[in-house]
């Protein structure tokens, strides 16, 4: 009780130990690095022995960061698509999932014009591919798509271990493996978005990790695979990003692990305080995260690009969860004020006419009444989410309903 | 950088808590990275006790004064200050007390006696410490200045009787750190480091006679129980319980007690000094050799409060409205209910947080780590102390640092011995308690650059924007109390002045301003209370020749005026000002 009084504040003398806010930063980051000291020094053979066994390692690596993920999800829920891009990537995902490249345009296409999606002569995601992958992955197996990205994120963790094994000793692998985990893990846009990204640099690490490996004796079966592996790299790198760009992440890690040993035979002094920042940064606001809203809160104002959870979001996340407690199926126009301050709402699945709610822009009312007449069963919303705040009400043609649901 | 949220609108992308990351990382890199060469330069220097002493106490000095540019000599600003500078110029005046004065009604203030004597109710240590730094340099904060660096010398000092010379420089080093230009004590003027650097002569000392059995070294116990009894009297009691304890195991040894007994006169010779000086203030203040001035204060003014065992003081005379309240307020922090077993220990409990103050953050670490390894005669007895100090001053009703100031030889002590302790820690092989130490001191070493820095570039938008996460440091900044700005306004006109203060009924009684010189009459500036315009008269007749002002400092900001006086009722104006 007497120690979890110190966190109660942070008013030098308010706080049991006289602490401030700057103090408890101090000995926290103090208290980590004895822990990086004293654990390297006690477990730091048993890590090198470890960093030898290929198998084991990567599925340590594959589930690190989706562990992670996961431990944070009675704080911060699966993240919802709130852009253009993601809205693009899922219904390529969609598409796949329906067992065609293209779906066929709908006759009333003109609502639902969006960035990054083709209407005619076919309606598609004007993304590549390999964006729709993992999501698809994930909805197959897992029946979400979100759970398709946390596969990506392990698999990366995992092949950047694999890729880095045919570069460099086994306990950098590793090690390099455990930053991949931290970086593009839990608090990472990739991971928490459906952005895509993961697609092109596993790609990359297929292709990088494979290189090296193709030194091997060619007769042998581990030269054949290296060489498959090269090519599903190859293939999946067409499929994503038809650029050379999906080199960049796993190039990246590659440099970044080669100069962190470098600095190691320089001045071990400036690694470990390097690692020992490094490792801070990701416990801090990881905890934040963990301990919940009012501590997220308090540092928001600092934090760079590891805060997850805009208020975008959970607007949208608002009126999806609004939406989804009215039964049966729905029709929302979404009409747009004249300036926009939250990003695109258009977004309907692969196939339109069978979704549960169809999103459609509002083009005024003797337009808007050709698309109730086509979805007479649906129930008819009007979404005004440039109004503050956002604005969902049931939707009549020639009059607006009073009812206002939110 | 502190203006900017999102990472967006910041190079590098970086939010405010990267770039604050990016700067300690920086700062212990390049403090680890100058280690190695850090260490072979202190092994040098620690072989030299002269030369790490003179370093020493140069160094708070001249780091200090490098602050000056944006924080300035500080100004007298809290009640205490004003006491012990009473002290000091009644001192530069060769006495011990001052005349009454014949309208003393006047200048009634807090802790401060006007009958029998004018005299502040404080020791004279302090102000003999303030009086050096007037008559030296002119300026008694110099006094300040110059014991600071004397602090830093002799915690060096004192641990080279407990541990190796390197690790007693490490000590120098952390008390410099902690104790030196951004700490309370070197920034006010009502003490603190007298009574720490006693502290370092007694247990400096006590180790050295157990040795080597000098006379000079019993002379320096004898002198710093005098130190400390003319600078807080009731800690010196703690303070000879401790020294005295530490020579309890020889009452078995008779050879070695017979050895004692000489060094024990020198000892009580030269402490009986401190004494001497205590009983003839006194009798210069209070009219007894044995009454103390602050027990005549209690007596007429009700203030300090008693100990918690003792009850509350009733005064004697009549209060102005700030004494009454400020009785109130002590008599409410020492309770009307006698004080219980259960009291003390919460006050205990609840006191820990003021030791932060002679504690860096990562030294907890190394504190703890001497506690797990605190056996031997030697560690125990330090804890020992350090209890005896904890418990004595916990029946004080309120504690502020300076009160166990007599051992804060003893935490750095503590610190030292645990990091010591702590880099002796060898696992699997892998010398992992020397890097845990070292790393320990690195982070102690990038706090105080990190604030030190700030504290140069102190009008800077980073500064003004992470000082409100700076905590325990106390510095004066530039033009930081509004009695500055009234005296630079005073200072235009030239003569001499009488100010009356007039406090609205708002007034926070803690903010007193009637404080004036030992000698009053002769003061370029009189403070005086404003008694209503009859008695004002009064005084305005005694002083002639100087300007009137009237003073409202309760006015935002204070309102300073030439005093008038008031007109007969039938020409006052019905349209009058209600302040």
């Amino acid at each position: 009780m007497y120690l979890f009084n110190i966190f109660r504040s942070f008013v030098p003398l308010h706080n049991p130990l006289g602490f401030g806010v700057s103090d408890l930063i101090e000995l926290g980051l103090t208290l980590l690095a004895l822990l990086a000291i004293f654990g390297y020094a006690w477990m730091g053979n048993w890590l090198m022995n470890f960093a030898r066994r290929t198998a084991w390692c990567m599925l340590a690596l594959f589930v690190l960061p989706a562990a992670l993920r996961l431990a944070l999800l009675p704080r911060v829920p699966p993240p919802i698509a709130t852009t253009s891009a993601e809205f693009g990537s899922l219904l390529l995902s969609d598409t796949l999932l329906h067992r065609r490249l293209v779906n066929p345009p709908h006759p009333f296409h003109e609502f639902f014009e969006t960035p990054l999606v083709v209407q005619t002569p076919v309606y598609r995601s004007i993304l590549p591919i390999g964006d729709g992958l993992l999501p698809a992955a994930g909805q197959l197996l897992f029946h979400s798509n979100w759970a398709g990205i946390l596969l990506g994120v392990g698999a990366l963790a995992a092949l950047s271990y694999w890729m880095l094994r045919a570069w460099i000793t086994p306990g950098w692998a590793l090690f390099g493996g455990v930053v991949v985990a931290c970086a593009f893990g839990p608090l990472c846009r990739w991971t928490n978005s459906y952005w895509g990204g993961f697609i092109a640099a596993l790609a990359g690490c297929l292709i990088v990790g494979a290189l090296p490996r193709l030194k091997q004796n060619p007769r042998s079966a581990v030269f054949s695979l290296n060489v498959a592996l090269l090519g599903v790299g190859l293939a999946i790198e067409l499929l994503a990003h038809p650029s050379a760009f999906c080199l960049f992440v796993p190039i990246l890690i590659l440099a970044a692990i080669l100069c962190l040993k470098r600095l190691k035979q320089f001045r071990p002094a400036l690694l470990f305080v390097l690692l020992l920042m490094y490792g801070a940064h990701f416990l801090f606001w990881y905890g934040m995260h963990a301990l919940g809203e009012t501590a997220l809160n308090a540092v928001r104002l600092y934090g760079g690009q590891d805060i997850l959870n805009s208020g975008e979001e959970q607007t949208d996340r608002a009126v999806a969860e609004e939406l989804s407690r009215e039964p049966g199926k729905q029709l929302v126009f979404v009409r747009r004020g004249p300036w926009r301050v939250s990003a695109e709402w258009i977004h309907n699945g692969a196939d339109i006419d069978a979704s549960k709610t169809v999103w459609a822009r509002d083009r005024g009312e003797d337009n808007n009444r050709k698309l109730l007449d086509y979805y007479r069963s649906r129930k008819a919303w009007l979404l005004e989410p440039d109004a503050i705040p956002p604005r969902l009400r049931a939707y009549t043609v020639g009059t607006l309903s009073l009812e206002n649901v939110r | 950088m502190p203006g900017v949220v999102s990472p967006f609108d910041f190079p590098f992308s970086f939010g405010s808590a990267d770039a604050l990351e990016l700067v300690i990382g920086a700062l212990l890199a390049a403090l680890l990275f100058a280690g190695p060469w850090g260490e072979r330069w202190a092994r040098k220097l620690a072989a030299s006790k002269r030369l790490s002493m003179a370093m020493l106490a140069a160094l708070p000095v001249v780091l200090r004064l490098l602050l000056l540019p944006h924080h300035p000599v500080p100004q007298p600003n809290i009640r205490d200050d004003f006491g012990h500078l009473l002290v000091a110029d009644t001192l530069l005046h060769g006495r011990f007390a001052n005349p009454t004065h014949p309208w003393h009604e006047f200048f009634e203030t807090t802790f401060v006696l006007q009958q029998p004597t004018y005299s502040s109710i404080y020791p004279p240590g302090q102000g003999f410490l303030l009086a050096s730094g007037r008559f030296l340099f002119r300026s008694p904060w110099a006094g300040v200045l110059i014991a600071s660096g004397a602090l830093a010398a002799l915690c060096y000092w004192m641990l080279r009787a407990w541990t190796s010379p390197l690790w007693a420089l490490v000590g120098g080093f952390l008390a410099v750190c902690m104790l030196g230009p951004l700490n309370e004590w070197t920034n006010i003027y009502s003490g603190g480091t007298l009574s720490a650097i006693a502290g370092c002569l007694v247990f400096g000392s006590l180790p050295r006679i157990e040795s080597s059995f000098l006379k000079r070294d019993a002379a320096l116990l004898g002198i710093g129980v005098a130190l400390q009894m003319i600078t807080r009297p009731f800690e010196c009691v703690l303070l000879v319980i401790a020294a005295a304890l530490y020579f309890s195991p020889w009452l078995r040894r008779a050879p070695e007690l017979r050895k004692l007994v000489p060094l024990a006169a020198v000892a009580v010779l030269f402490a009986l000094s401190g004494l001497a000086l205590t009983a003839l203030q006194n009798r210069a203040v209070t009219g007894s050799f044995t009454t103390l001035p602050y027990v005549l204060s209690q007596y007429e003014y009700g203030v300090p409060a008693a100990l918690t065992f003792e009850p509350n003081p009733i005064p004697h005379r009549e209060l102005t409205p700030q004494q009454e309240l400020e009785y109130k307020s002590q008599r409410a922090s020492h309770g009307v209910e006698p004080d219980t077993l259960t009291k003390f220990l919460l006050r205990l409990e609840y006191r820990v947080r003021f030791y932060r103050f002679y504690l860096f953050p990562s030294l907890y670490i190394a504190l703890a780590a001497f506690l797990v390894a605190a056996r031997g005669r030697r560690r125990a007895y330090v804890v020992t102390a350090c209890a005896i100090f904890a418990l004595g001053t916990n029946f004080f009703p309120y504690l502020y640092p300076r009160y166990v100031a007599g051992i804060a030889c003893l935490f750095i002590l503590m610190s030292v011995a645990g990091l010591q302790t702590l880099s002796r820690v060898v696992i699997r092989g892998h010398p992992a308690g020397r890097r845990a130490a070292i790393v320990i001191l690195a982070f102690c070493a990038a706090q105080f650059l990190f604030w030190y820095t700030l504290h140069v570039f102190d009008n800077e938008d980073v500064s003004i924007a992470l000082k409100r996460f700076e905590s325990w440091d106390s510095i004066n900044h530039r033009d930081s109390g509004e009695r500055e700005s009234v005296e630079r306004e005073l200072a235009k006109t030239a003569g001499q002045k009488l100010v009356f203060v007039s406090y609205w009924p708002n007034h926070l009684f803690q903010h007193e301003w009637v404080y004036n010189a030992a000698d009053i009459d002769a003061s370029e500036v009189v403070w005086a209370r404003d008694l209503g315009p009859e008695r004002d008269k009064k005084l305005v007749r005694y002083y002639p020749k100087r300007s009137v002002w009237l003073l409202e400092p309760d006015a935002r900001p204070p309102k300073l005026s030439r005093y008038e006086e008031p007109r007969p009722p039938q020409q006052q104006s019905p349209f009058q000002d209600v302040p």
